[in-house]
């Protein structure tokens, strides 16, 4: 495993090896991951989310993609047909549009509340467990009291008393993902603090900030990654479940959720208004869940499919 | 823990926008009439002798009034009546899971990358990943508009009470969730199980498969299983709400999205709080059934 160091001695020799070595694991991982199917097929699904997403508005302007909340009365509640490949709801607006466009709140509130949730979990789980003591009972109390309600009932009691926004449901959802960060993070923490490179950092006169974020937060990084794209996925789940409750982002603005229960008043009439914003949260979640499993299984040779 | 949940839901609704006196009067009310009713219902006092007089009224199980319906409808008894509603719902949907995933679990972490297997998994990575709620919608498409077998919403026949034709679709869509989540646990439970070194010397010893599966690997294999369908009834009872406005089912889900859109503090007070007790203690009966399962864990 690990490459003799000829160049010299000293710190920077061992420095550059370890950075080599790490190239090396990094491609070994990439090609796992790619090599897993269902990993790779989770990466395309949420690239193309993503490009269609961000390019919404710019095809809108081109012309290639109708105005999601273009009302036409001649075109209420229409089948699928060519024109309108996902029907058109009780407005008369294009649902393939809506969706298109739904897409960009969903995504835009899973990655602002998970990217949110994993700065400040991962602050206070390096803090809680490097430091110990009375930072470490204090951090991990405030956790317990998230911990202490489930998560979409924390969302929704948050949403109720902050008023049903798009800022809010990211806040709400954010804060109920900030405890499974700040665990692992502590967790690893504690294993790593008494290590020798850690050791050896401290003895070059690194500060604690320092020792946390450059020695032993890149060390920790593995599990953190998977677990974001877990809540990820979660953080979508819980952003439809609130638009459904109508504790989301307010209409006319689409989204999945809300247009679920928008559909769900027509649901005898006309299926496709149920049918395909559910699709897209499914597809959504389920890739996130297959990069989840396809880092973990890329980063822990043991769990590799035989 | 419980005190901390209390702090928590008091302040978290106290503070929410919208005045409840003007809630209950109308907007057309004279500034006297509101401050009279603020008077009334204690909003002026300072905050902590609120919380202190809601405390005490909690423990002596007075819930206080809803604001919104009328005052001889307790919120105890309001919420106890829409909860004998969704516990029926959050309990068959549980059994459902439970007596359902189990066993597939044990058998396709028994038969590991066959076609079985294979298909269970794919099954189940279905029910985690689609929200109960869609998962809902499509039942009544499929079951209640399609075949037209079941009906599509609703606590029974209108002004007739319950029937047991409209159950079927909500436990299944609550089920579902839970299927997914404990098979999955279940596969690899007993996968991480069955190539321990202790199962294979019972191999080696020349026990028959029923008996190292039966009397060795399944105990050991249900311990994790254990925590989550535990950790899981506090998210059930949270997804049965959701559940619920999909079948307009009339629970406890029904009784919040309706109370938080009317700011009826002393219902969504009421709910959040007996949801969240009712997760942490379930946690803390798991924990303690966790360390009779596996003596190696003790509790100082």
């Amino acid at each position: 495993m690990s490459e003799p160091t000829q160049e010299g001695t000293g710190v920077l020799a061992v420095e550059e090896a370890a950075v080599r070595r790490r190239a090396g694991l990094f491609r070994v991982m990439v090609d796992s991951f790619l090599r897993n199917r269902t990993a790779l097929f989770g990466v395309l699904v949420i690239l193309a989310f993503t490009v269609a997403a961000i390019a919404a508005p710019f095809l809108t302007d081109a012309g290639w993609l109708p105005d999601p909340n273009f009302q036409d009365y001649d075109a209420l509640r229409l089948s699928p047909t060519l024109s309108y490949p996902a029907g058109t709801d009780t407005l008369g607006r294009d649902n393939f549009s809506r969706i298109v466009y739904g897409g960009r709140v969903s995504l835009q509130v899973g990655l602002l509340a998970t990217v949110g949730a994993a700065i400040i979990g991962i602050t206070m789980g390096l803090a809680a467990g490097y430091f110990g003591r009375w930072t470490d009972s204090l951090l991990m109390r405030l956790v317990d009291a998230i911990l202490a309600f489930p998560g979409l009932l924390l969302a929704i009691l948050m949403v109720a008393v902050l008023g049903p926004s798009l800022r809010n449901a990211m806040l709400a959802i954010g804060i109920g993902f900030i405890p499974s960060f700040a665990r692992i993070t502590r967790a690893n923490t504690l294993s790593l603090r008494e290590k020798e490179f850690v050791e050896s950092s401290r003895a070059l006169g690194a500060g604690p900030w320092r020792i946390m974020f450059r020695t032993i937060l890149p060390n920790t990084m593995s599990p953190i990654i998977v677990q974001a794209s877990l809540v990820m996925s979660y953080a979508i789940l819980i952003e439809a479940s609130l638009s459904f409750l109508g504790l989301g982002i307010q209409p006319p603005t689409p989204s999945w959720g809300y247009m679920l229960s928008a559909g769900r008043e027509f649901i005898t009439i006309a299926w496709w208004l149920t049918t395909f914003p559910g699709i897209a949260i499914f597809l959504i979640v389920l890739s996130w869940n297959f990069v989840g499993d396809g880092i973990r299984e890329a980063l822990d040779p043991r769990q590799q499919r035989r | 823990m419980v005190v901390v949940l209390s702090i928590v839901v008091f302040a978290a609704i106290r503070f929410a926008p919208g005045d409840p006196a003007v809630t209950r009067l109308g907007m057309e009310a004279t500034r006297e009439a509101l401050e009279m009713e603020r008077e009334e219902l204690g909003l002026n006092r300072p905050l902590v002798v609120q919380y202190a007089i809601w405390v005490g009224k909690m423990l002596r199980g007075d819930m206080g009034v809803s604001l919104s319906y009328s005052a001889d409808h307790p919120v105890s008894s309001l919420v106890w009546e829409k909860l004998k509603r969704t516990l029926p719902l959050a309990v068959s949907a549980l059994t459902l899971a439970v007596v359902l995933s189990l066993p597939i679990g044990i058998v396709a972490g028994l038969r590991p990358f066959t076609w079985f297997d294979n298909v269970i998994s794919a099954v189940s990575l279905f029910g985690v990943a689609a929200p109960s709620f869609w998962v809902g919608l499509m039942l009544i498409l499929l079951f209640a508009v399609q075949l037209g077998w079941l009906p599509t919403s609703g606590y029974g026949p209108i002004g007739e009470g319950f029937h047991w034709k409209y159950f079927i679709l909500p436990t299944i869509a609550l089920g579902i969730q839970y299927m997914g989540a404990l098979t999955r646990y279940m596969r690899s439970g007993m996968l991480d199980v069955m190539s321990s070194d202790y199962i294979r010397t019972a191999r080696a010893k020349g026990l028959p498969f029923k008996m190292i599966v039966g009397r060795h690997a399944l105990k050991n294999a249900m311990l994790s299983v254990v925590t989550v369908i535990a950790l899981d009834l506090g998210s059930l009872l949270a997804g049965a709400l959701v559940t619920e406005t999909v079948f307009r089912w009339p629970g406890v889900g029904l009784l919040l999205v309706d109370s938080i859109q009317g700011r009826d503090y002393a219902i969504v007070q009421m709910i959040v709080l007996i949801t969240s007790v009712f997760y942490v203690t379930v946690n803390l009966l798991a924990d303690i059934g966790y360390g009779y399962l596996d003596p190696r864990i003790r509790y100082e």
